[in-house]
């Protein structure tokens, strides 16, 4: 392939890349369609896990959230019924439960790290949990 | 709690050690006694405290980490080297053997470049697969993921793993470029174009000069993986997702012939994978859904199941990506050989119902979006879970012979088999989950014989395990016996050069330093 055909191959698939809609199921990558930007060397990229609804939407959702393919929702469901298939505004579930469920596990539920919550973080976690929806 | 100090190591060495270790990282980041339950591996065949670590060691950065490798190297204590993800079914995060320590690299998670032009990002262990995504989304960037099914896997950890995707970049290891890698005695070393001061293509070309040494890194214990380049697939300008479903269970001798030359040929781009109904249904609902008889389900309720959820008993999922036209062109070739066989049936997005989990997570794995819905296929019965990945051709013959062996020996424990068949570039992973309740001592009995069972009988037939719970690790590594076990020698040479204490990973991959004088056991 010659140079010329290669840069225009490229140029045409760059200008599809950023101006075409994707396509996807759910759209959710098509959101992203704009100007690429670079993160240079050497910058930290902390996530942004400030409050008890960031933590919780960062490590609970997938599995804790509303809709299809929850497994955490779908456990509770499975054993405590529909009205407590989601754990955000369980306020019967006392603090010190919620927090030790997290960082111990419990059957299917997955222990967490200190390294990836920390005391202070589960603690909001705990509190957002138990908070009216 | 009393601690299970490493074998061989005196109490007053160890306290000695763990003072040494908190002036350099701060008590907070030793982790001992009851706040090691998160270190914990519940989901496995043996109890979790049997492999109960004597403490847990969170360094901050390499400097951090080169330290903790000096104070290890003077008292003999060994670490085992973690990363970020859960790793369920192959031992979370527990060490090797009770006693050891857990160097757990969860606080280097930096994203450290994202580079747009040639895509690729260079990452710390620490980075799993949500945060790199939601990078990614955060500053629009036109690169995708390739993730395992559970998003919350590391990035490193699983490519070391020889873990994959779902993307055409599905194979993590094969799309990486670039490691810099700390060593026993706390050398730093970079691979490939990495080792040039002022390189500007670490991330862009694999090999540099002389001998490659990146593979001898993964699934293994030769050295810690401080960072790693992974190249990203930028987004098509299309990408349409498409599973094909098939009435009978022999239909899967078929399906596969038919599937090599497109995987050959590249047609079909990314990952084939072909879902048993069991593994269909265990992501949709515990098996107290299907049945309440304890026996394993058999081939006539699975069809029937299958009807029920509107399934095949074979649903092979893929996705076209490319130029819209290339796309149309190629899915017209894939949909006239897959459908070739009677009874099968071809869908698309649209055709399933709106809230399939199967379908969605399916879809969105596919395109790079991470997520845990696969996950529930540990509700299936009672948590515990172990995964088998048995390799042989991709052919009908071995497809079907691999298939009717997990099913025989899972079955003949009395687990139901729960199978799904992964196309790759030439191969075919028979990826089977043993499913049992750890709480029921007699099933994880079951469970751990089961395993063997697999990893033998598979072995015997010429199909080699990839990858192994720490149970296993010695199990399947005798399988890998050839040439008067001539890779095993040559890792131990390896071993003996770069670590001759076993400081780090002692016996991940069956591989022991030759002065080892403790357990080797697992």
């Amino acid at each position: 392939m010659n140079k010329l055909i290669t840069v225009a191959l490229g140029a045409g698939l760059a200008l599809m890349l950023t101006s075409c809609g994707n396509g996807g199921p759910d759209g959710e990558t098509s959101a992203s369609a704009q100007k690429p930007s670079s993160v240079p060397p050497g910058e930290r990229t902390p996530i942004a896990l400030n409050t008890g609804e960031e933590l919780f939407n960062h490590y609970c959702l997938q599995c804790h959230g509303d809709g299809e393919g929850k497994p955490g929702a779908n456990m509770l469901e499975q054993k405590h019924g529909k009205e407590k298939r989601l754990i955000k505004g369980r306020d019967d579930l006392p603090a010190i439960y919620i927090k030790t469920v997290i960082r111990d596990g419990l059957l299917e539920m997955a222990p967490f790290r200190f390294t990836e919550i920390s005391d202070e973080q589960l603690d909001l976690v705990a509190d957002y949990v138990r908070s009216p929806n | 709690m009393a601690t299970t100090l490493p074998e061989g190591v005196s109490s007053s060495d160890f306290d000695q050690a763990i003072r040494e270790i908190v002036k350099i990282i701060g008590d907070e980041w030793v982790f001992r006694e009851s706040d090691l339950s998160p270190y914990l591996d519940h989901m496995s065949a043996v109890p979790a405290e049997y492999r109960m670590p004597s403490a847990a060691l969170a360094p901050a950065d390499i400097e951090q980490t080169q330290a903790i490798l000096k104070i290890a190297n003077r008292f003999s204590l060994p670490l085992w080297t973690y990363g970020n993800g859960k790793n369920w079914a192959y031992g979370g995060p527990t060490p090797l053997h009770a006693g050891y320590l857990v160097l757990d690299l969860k606080r280097m998670s930096r994203i450290l470049e994202v580079n747009e032009e040639s895509g690729y990002v260079l990452v710390e262990p620490g980075v799993s697969y949500f945060q790199l995504y939601q990078h990614l989304q955060d500053i629009g960037s036109n690169l995708w993921i390739d993730c395992a099914a559970p998003g919350w896997g590391g990035v490193i950890g699983n490519a070391l793993e020889h873990g994959a995707g779902y993307t055409p970049y599905a194979d993590h290891y094969i799309m990486s470029c670039g490691m810099e890698v700390l060593l026993a005695d706390g050398s730093l070393v970079r691979t490939g174009m990495g080792a040039m001061p002022g390189s500007k293509a670490w991330q862009q070309f694999k090999y540099g000069y002389g001998p490659t040494l990146d593979g001898m890194f993964t699934q293994g214990n030769f050295g810690i993986v401080t960072k790693m380049g992974f190249w990203m697939m930028p987004k098509p300008p299309m990408y349409k997702p498409f599973m094909f479903s098939y009435e009978n269970e022999t239909d899967l001798h078929a399906v596969m012939d038919i599937l090599r030359p497109l995987k050959l040929n590249m047609i079909w781009q990314n990952g084939a994978v072909g879902e048993h109904i069991g593994y269909s249904a265990s992501v949709l609902g515990p098996r107290s859904d299907y049945t309440n008889d304890r026996a394993p389900i058999t081939s006539e309720r699975w069809s029937e199941i299958a009807k029920d959820l509107n399934l095949g008993v074979w649903n092979f999922y893929g996705a076209c990506y490319g130029l819209p036209s290339n796309v149309e062109m190629q899915f017209g070739a894939l949909k006239q050989a897959m459908t070739s066989v009677p009874g099968s049936r071809v869908w698309l997005e649209g055709d399933r119902a709106p809230d399939d989990a199967g379908w969605n997570y399916r879809a969105k794995l596919m395109q790079g979006i991470p997520n845990l819905t696969e996950f529930n296929l540990v509700n299936w019965d009672g948590g515990g879970h172990l995964n088998f990945s048995p390799m042989g051709p991709m052919s009908g013959r071995d497809s079907t012979k691999l298939y009717n062996l997990m099913k025989e020996i899972t079955n003949g424990y009395g687990f139901d088999h729960l199978t799904e068949v992964v196309g790759t570039f030439r191969g075919m992973i028979a990826l089977t989950m043993v499913m049992f309740d750890p709480r029921d001592e007699d099933a994880a009995k079951r469970a751990d014989a089961c395993s063997i069972d697999i990893i033998q009988k598979s072995a015997a037939l010429g199909y080699g395990e990839l990858k192994a719970n720490l149970r296993y690790m010695n199990t399947v590594m005798d399988c890998y016996s050839g040439q008067d076990n001539g890779l095993m020698k040559t890792l131990v040479k390896i071993k003996d050069a770069l670590d001759p204490q076993g400081i780090l990973s002692p016996g991940k991959s069956a591989i022991w330093p030759s002065s080892w004088k403790h357990s080797r056991d697992n």
